[in-house]
């Protein structure tokens, strides 16, 4: 019975799937579900899946290492977030959707190498030249971050900090994502889990 | 490409240069300068200071929302002791679409004023002001830039600058000069948001305004590359947003944002502006949801008024359309009748090919025009103000019945107890003209018996169609009627594609006496809703209904006098039947049982006024989601005793009759129909709308978070 009506349930889903999905604009993520789920190619040839992640914590990082608001970030801080993660056993993803052509799209030994240059310390970068992964969870910006728990619930969506452009004298930036990964790794709850991403626009195709 | 290239090797140069982002220069992309409407000025005046950008062809800035990537423009004024600034003037911003993402800005040249005001007791004579602007500026590629400006004023009498004067001025024409008695106010309408706004300035109906659209201050109100359908009736407008990060669970705040129409000015269009503070609104004006996407377009007359990606575009609608046409096939009413009819054209050989061929375009035909006659039938009935929400049609309990009868009399037919004209099996021997009109009607047939699966199943897909202009909402029912028609039409064209089956036979025989009982079991299905709708009385018209049916067939199966009168016979009983149970009054429907109450917005208000979640199914007998959500999550051990755990209240509306109550209610939120879940938290506020498609999770997170805090 129990499987005959999950059975049903799926067909149910597919078809409401396919006819149900009118209203949304655009897919958006929701906090507190289920992750959209990505099959991805990575830099290093591998194909993963969400569910390849399982009981990780995964931070996703949209990133053009091109983009002013990138470069800035790379000076320093995203490489201290970055260790800091790592060494928490956090799953730390670089997801590059600018399409070819496009200001920010490499092949996969360039991405591997401007990681090397810049001591970026990353777990994978996910090659996306087609948008199919930003596209799926609205990514806009880069730098725009996105937390996953290893239950694969979005925790948090939006900007990396609060200060698209700090300015001497400015009070410190709030770290939004780092908060939020810091709170998923201790088993706590995000305070704040969305917020406006800022940065370049996502170089989609098309 | 080149400016591509020129672009990023400027950006290179700049970040090479000027290290992050921070060193003051003058971008290569914006010529920028800070400029006063005062050469000199006067103790205890207000005054103005202006960025003012000349910005190169097709890129842009940014305005204070700059949408969903970018930074709004800042400018930084060093203000000596005393002197204060107010809000910076924003002129109101073009649309820039880039692929999904949509961005607000200026392209060409803009100018920002900020409003100073100079200390009463100010000391005359030359005074320097230092300011510092950041702003990012964006074609392709985006490179943030930023400079330090010096200004000097005379502080004595009050004297124009005529140059920076006429820059301000412009400025000051292209801002929202306060709310032009504009009444704002944002609502939840089902996944939506509905922005009303009303006032004398909008009191032209569409002859004269067009393109309302909302563009909220902050990020995250509202879904930037959503379309803003909206709706304008004397003075009255109803603009639907799809809601953002900060309004998805709910509307907290009044929001602030710029309000844009155009109005018609002789044969031109000129645009308008006004500020607006959304206030929540506990419900929407009477207004009902914009049909017809006319706004999308925030145009300015100028250049660059770009038009936001729309939500899902035409053709993407048209392709689900399709799709959902295709599903159709497999639906338990119709693969049995599209089954048999495939099947002997598995039999056509040699020169019936090209028959075959005709008919399976004519069977097309048939389904298409039925399917452009009910959209249009449903066009019609909206226009009368019929009812709105779809799923309507299965209300009428004769409509129940006769679908039923239906389903009965074709699964009869297939068993084998009686032969129509046009023999399914018909090698030859009919005349051909006959042929073809029993073509056009099993495509007649085939929409008819699939209406009872596709009103529950497509019901959101068609609410769609139905929001659409006339012409596109009837190109989708056609697109539907395409997918429906498609796979016989194919196989009619290329039968070797049914080589797998095995050589015509008597298996044939029994396969097609098998399709008679999923119709037998969708008949079973239709009187168990026409039981709810009407209790045992239609229980019992419907099987007389039947039994009147099979006899009036089985009598005129033969030719004789005596037959004929007894199959006459039958077939009024069985007129006489369905007219009853049309007549039939409407049964008190038991929407509460077992857990459940009866549902009524009183209810709804006392319950809340304990202080208990409410929890609220909108259901009905024909809707095949509503049973699989009853019988699944909602019947689900855990969430039963979540409910009780957190003493949730709950409440069951049973649209299974007609309701105009209920209709209002899903009306209000911009339900198309049911499966309609709503949860009140027990601390008040809104109701959150839960997924038409429930499982155990959503129900558990849904009631956690309806009584957490």
């Amino acid at each position: 019975m129990a499987l005959s009506r999950r059975t049903f349930t799926l067909a149910a889903s597919l078809l409401a799937a396919t006819t149900l999905g009118f209203g949304a604009a655009h897919a958006n993520p929701v906090i507190g579900e289920r992750a959209p789920d990505f099959t991805a190619t990575t830099a290093t040839g591998e194909t993963v899946t969400l569910a390849d992640f399982a009981g990780q914590t995964v931070m996703l990082e949209w990133t053009n290492h091109d983009c002013p608001f990138v470069v800035r970030h790379y000076q320093g801080n995203m490489q201290g977030l970055q260790n800091e993660a790592a060494e928490n056993g956090v799953v730390w993803i670089q997801v590059i959707s600018s399409a070819p052509g496009e200001q920010g799209y490499v092949s996969a030994e360039r991405a591997l190498e401007l990681n090397v240059e810049r001591g970026a310390n990353v777990a994978h970068v996910f090659m996306d030249p087609e948008g199919v992964i930003g596209r799926a969870y609205d990514a806009r910006t880069t730098p725009h971050m996105y937390v996953i728990d290893g239950e694969g619930t979005l925790r948090y969506n939006g900007g990396i900090d609060d200060q698209p452009r700090p300015r001497a004298g400015d009070p410190a930036p709030i770290p939004y994502a780092q908060n939020a990964l810091n709170a998923v790794v201790a088993g706590g709850e995000v305070e704040t889990t969305e917020t406006q991403p800022y940065g370049c626009n996502v170089k989609y195709a098309g | 490409m080149l400016r591509t290239f020129l672009a990023g090797w400027l950006a290179a140069v700049f970040l090479s240069a000027g290290g992050a982002l921070g060193q003051s220069a003058s971008g290569p992309m914006v010529d920028a300068s800070l400029v006063s409407d005062r050469s000199s000025v006067a103790p205890g005046e207000t005054f103005h200071l202006a960025l003012h950008q000349d910005i190169t062809p097709h890129w842009h800035t940014y305005w204070r929302n700059p949408g969903d990537s970018g930074e709004a423009t800042r400018l930084y004024l060093d203000l000596p002791e005393g002197w204060s600034e107010g809000e910076m003037v924003w002129p109101a911003p073009s649309i820039y679409s880039l692929g999904p993402l949509t961005n607000y800005g200026y392209e060409n040249a803009v100018t920002l004023p900020v409003p100073v005001t100079v200390p009463a007791d100010a000391s005359p004579g030359p005074l320097t002001i230092t300011a510092e602007g950041t702003w990012l500026v964006c074609e392709d590629i985006c490179i943030p830039e930023d400079a330090t400006f010096e200004i000097t004023l005379q502080v004595g009498e009050s004297v124009a600058d005529a140059q920076g004067a006429t820059l301000i001025e412009a400025a000051y024409a292209a801002a929202p000069d306060g709310a032009r008695g504009i009444v704002a106010g944002l609502a939840r309408a089902g996944d939506r948001l509905a922005l009303t706004v009303s006032g004398e300035a909008l009191s032209g109906g569409a002859e004269t305004i067009r393109n309302l659209f909302f563009f909220p201050y902050e990020g995250g109100v509202i879904t930037h590359n959503a379309a803003q359908p909206y709706r304008l009736e004397a003075g009255e407008g109803r603009i639907d947003l799809t809601p953002g990060f900060l309004t998805r669970n709910g509307i907290n705040a009044s929001h602030r944002g710029l309000l844009s129409w155009e109005e018609r000015q002789g044969n031109g269009w000129v645009r308008r502006v006004a500020e607006i503070t959304a206030g929540a609104n506990d419900s929407v004006n009477g207004l009902p949801a914009p049909v017809a996407v006319q706004g999308g377009r925030a145009a300015d007359g100028g250049a660059g008024g770009g038009v936001p990606a729309p939500a899902i575009s035409f053709w993407q609608a048209a392709l689900f359309a399709l799709l959902g046409g295709l599903i159709l096939n497999l639906m338990p009413c119709v693969f049995p009748i599209l089954s048999m009819k495939a099947l002997t054209i598995v039999q056509k050989r040699g020169a019936e090919r090209a028959h075959a061929r005709e008919l399976g375009l004519i069977f097309g035909a048939g389904v298409i025009v039925t399917f452009l006659a009910l959209g249009g039938l449903v066009l019609a009935l909206r226009g009368l103000g019929g009812m709105e929400v779809w799923g309507f049609q299965l209300q009428e309990p004769w409509v129940v019945a006769g679908l039923a009868a239906l389903m009965f009399l074709i699964g009869l037919n297939f068993l084998g107890f009686f032969e129509i004209g046009t023999s399914l099996q018909g090698v030859g021997g009919h005349v051909q003209g006959n042929d073809r009109a029993g073509a056009f009607l099993t495509g007649v047939l085939a929409v008819f018996v699939a209406a009872p699966c596709l009103a529950p199943v497509m019901a959101s897909a068609l609410a769609f169609a139905l929001a659409q202009p006339p012409l596109a909402s009837l190109t989708i029912f056609a697109f539907l009627g395409v997918g429906l028609a498609l796979p016989f039409v194919i196989v009619s064209f290329e039968p070797r594609l049914l080589a797998f089956l095995p050589r015509p036979g008597v298996w044939m025989e029994r396969f097609k006496q098998f399709l008679a009982f999923p119709m037998f079991a969708t008949a079973i299905w239709l009187v168990w809703v026409l039981s709810v709708q009407t209790g045992a009385q239609g229980v019992l018209w419907i099987l007389v209904l039947f039994l009147a049916i099979s006899f009036a067939v089985w009598a005129l199966r033969s030719t004789g006098m005596l037959s004929r009168a007894a199959g006459i016979a039958g077939v009024l009983l069985a007129a006489g039947a369905l007219w009853t149970t049309a007549n039939l009054e409407p049964a008190a429907i038991a929407a509460g049982d077992g857990e459940y109450e009866a549902w009524s917005p009183a209810r709804v208000e006392e319950l809340r006024n304990e202080g208990r979640a409410v929890f609220v199914d909108f259901t009905a007998a024909w809707c095949v989601t509503c049973q699989v959500n009853k019988l699944g999550a909602l019947a689900d051990s855990r969430v039963r005793s979540a409910f009780a755990d957190n003493n949730v209240a709950l409440l069951r509306a049973d649209f299974t009759n007609r309701d105009p109550v209920i209709a209002q209610v899903l009306a209000d939120h911009g339900a198309p129909g049911v499966p309609f879940y709503l949860m009140y938290p027990a601390s008040g506020g809104e109701p959150e709308i839960l997924p038409p498609l429930l499982t155990e999770t959503i129900m558990i997170r849904a009631i956690e978070a309806a009584v957490r805090d």
